[in-house]
This record gives C-alpha cells, sequence and structure tokens, in this order.
C-alpha cells in the first residue's frame, strides 16, 4: 500500500510534456549540456540502458550538464493515470533520481523535431540554446558518451 | 553560420542496424516456416500479389497495441486480394516467448487470418532492414516496395491522423501512386540472432 501510494506520489512529479520545444524547455536556465534520454518501459534496450543514464547523470553532477528522461510510455493505448503511476513505480525501483517528463504528444512529431527513425531509446545532447551537439543512436555507448561529453565540456570551457 | 558549424561537428554514435529497404526496390523474397501449422510459406515478390510483410512479435506491448488493428486489416483486405505476411524475427533462444509454440499459441488464439511466421535466424528482418516490431512493408504485384513504416501514426484510435497501411493499400489497389511512402516506424527493437 506504502509502495502504490509512494508511486502515485512520483507520478505527480511526472510532468506531461506535448512538444519537442516543451522538452527543451524542461531544462533548467543553468544548465549548459542538456541530454534528453528518449526511453519506455515497454523498450527492453531502454530498460537495460537506464542505470547507465543514471550513472552519467551522477558522474556530471555540478557541472552544469543536466539529464532529462523523457518517457514515451502515453503511447500504448490505456489509462494515462495509471501508466505514469507505473512508470513512476519503475523509476523508483530503479533509483533513477534523473528528472522524467512524461510525452504525451505524437511521437512522430518528436522524432521528426529530433531527427531520429523511431527507434528508441536515443539519447540526445542540446546546448542551452537547444542546438544539437551529440546523439547516440540506439542503447548507450557509456564510455564512448562520456568521452564525448567531456570533450565537449572542454571545448565549451575554451570558447566561452 | 553557428549551427551550421555544430552540424558539421554532430558527433552520433549509432546501434547500427541494416538499412530499412528502399521504396522503389525490389522486395527480397522469403521461405519461411508458418509456426500455426508448421508448413513452409513462400513469398516470391512479383507474384502478381499485392503484399504486406508485417515484422512483429509476441511480447512487445507496442505491437500487442497494433494486433487486432492488423488482423482487422489483413481480414478486410483479403478480401481485395492483398495477401498479409507476419513475420517474427526476434531470437527465441534469448526469447523463449518467441519461440515457435508460443506463436502458435498466439496467432490461434487470436485467429490470425494470415500465416505467422518464424524468421529464426533473423535473416528476413536484415534483408529488409526492419528495425521494430510492428514494422511494416508493402510490396506490388511487381515485386517492388510501394510503402514502408508504421500501420498508424498512433496505437490510439482516437489520436490517429494518418493511417499508413491503409492508405497506401487502397491507393495500390486503386491504381493510384502512394501519398505517403515512406513513415517512420516506432516498436520495439527487433531482436536479432547474433
Amino acid at each position: 500500500m506504502l509502495a502504490l501510494l509512494m508511486a502515485l506520489v512520483l507520478a505527480t512529479d511526472l510532468a506531461e510534456v506535448r512538444t519537442s520545444g516543451d522538452v527543451l524547455h524542461s531544462f533548467r536556465k543553468e544548465s549548459r549540456v542538456r541530454v534528453v534520454s528518449v526511453w519506455a518501459t515497454w523498450c527492453a534496450p531502454c530498460v537495460a540502458e537506464i542505470a547507465d543514464v543514471q550513472a552519467i547523470a551522477d558522474q556530471f553532477r555540478g557541472r552544469r550538464v543536466e539529464v532529462i528522461g523523457v518517457s514515451l510510455d502515453d503511447m500504448i493505448p490505456g489509462d494515462r493515470t495509471a501508466t505514469k503511476t507505473r512508470v513512476a513505480s519503475f523509476l523508483e525501483q530503479r533509483h533513477v533520481r534523473f528528472r522524467n517528463v512524461y510525452y504525451t504528444g505524437a511521437a512522430n512529431d518528436l522524432a521528426d523535431d529530433f531527427r531520429f527513425d523511431g527507434s528508441i531509446p536515443i539519447t540526445l545532447v542540446f546546448d542551452e540554446n537547444g542546438h544539437e551537439l551529440l546523439r547516440n543512436e540506439g542503447v548507450l555507448d557509456r564510455k564512448w558518451f562520456i568521452t564525448q561529453l567531456e570533450t565537449l565540456i572542454a571545448k565549451r570551457r575554451t570558447t566561452k | 553560420m553557428k549551427s551550421i558549424a555544430l552540424a558539421a561537428l554532430l558527433l552520433i554514435a549509432t546501434a547500427g542496424f541494416a538499412a530499412e529497404i528502399e521504396v522503389g526496390a525490389k522486395a527480397p523474397a522469403f521461405s519461411l516456416t508458418n509456426a500455426t501449422d508448421g508448413k513452409t510459406v513462400r513469398f516470391t515478390p512479383g507474384d502478381g500479389k499485392l503484399s504486406v510483410v508485417v515484422f512483429t512479435c509476441n511480447q512487445c506491448p507496442y505491437a500487442r497495441a497494433f494486433e487486432q488493428r492488423i488482423i482487422d486489416l489483413g481480414r478486410d483486405y483479403a478480401q481485395r486480394g492483398v495477401v498479409f505476411y507476419a513475420v517474427d524475427s526476434n531470437d527465441d533462444a534469448q526469447y523463449p516467448i518467441e519461440s515457435a509454440a508460443e506463436m502458435k499459441s498466439r496467432a490461434v488464439s487470436r485467429h490470425y487470418p494470415f500465416p505467422y511466421l518464424k524468421d529464426a535466424d533473423s535473416a528476413i528482418a536484415r534483408a529488409y532492414g526492419a528495425r521494430v516490431t510492428p514494422h511494416i512493408f508493402v510490396v506490388d504485384g511487381s515485386g517492388v516496395v510501394r510503402y514502408r513504416g508504421y500501420v498508424d501514426d498512433s496505437a490510439k484510435v482516437e489520436e490517429r491522423k494518418h493511417e499508413g497501411l491503409r492508405a497506401a493499400l487502397d491507393a495500390l489497389l486503386e491504381g493510384r501512386a502512394v501519398q505517403t511512402t515512406a513513415t517512420k516506424a516506432f516498436g520495439c527493437t527487433i531482436k536479432f540472432k547474433s
């Protein structure tokens, strides 16, 4: 019962977004490197990589790098409140602490705007102006991604 | 200028899927076992029949969300001479729910009006460049791919704006050009046999 209540509370924190613009506007102003991880609980590779996404969020904490997960669970027909509760419960069980939003718009619009072919997971990195800097299509290559992020941060520091 | 420079510098890592077969290309032939009755089913592109190859599977919730829709379309369009082939290319060694026995159980209980074929080594998915389930390829009577992508743009009836598969079939059956020939298929990634 307690777990269910906790999941319900967490579900209310799972903000609903309808567009790619909403996703990009969900980042804190001070975040200079903005990582968007598009995923769903029904996507096995997404579930498999979520610990890596959390590890990246942890590794770059305090360096003006922010990670936001975009759940596409709403693509499956069903009761939205129940689905959100399930997603929140999943995030709680997996000890996911990076912020997540719940996408309720058309998935194809998101794919068009972020220029991907519909395959998830996909991880995209934007600057504070919404320009894409980096992407990882498919399961996150954690080592590669961290190296690229470090390079990006160093480059941005020198061009500041 | 800045955005051009950034675009040039954009770094991309990819999962390395085979590219989807192009619309206008000749569709690959296949000969696969129908899990429902154990018989071999051959698809010979250019056999004069308008055909639909549906990559799907047992486990994926997104494929399941489209299952009844595909069954209904398969049944409706069979009356107009369209042949559907449902193909499960997932590795059943890693995912036993994708075994031929499980496929048979699903196809029988759901009354699939088309064969449900096991692509045991995922070769056919690779040949078509199928990435996800469900992923659709429409092949005309001359064996040329005329549409690829999603069934519909949403699994939710109330949010559906484009019925990709139906629109392609209607156009081809009426001798018109398909308006939207390629769409983005969403779904669970195919678990390829390595």
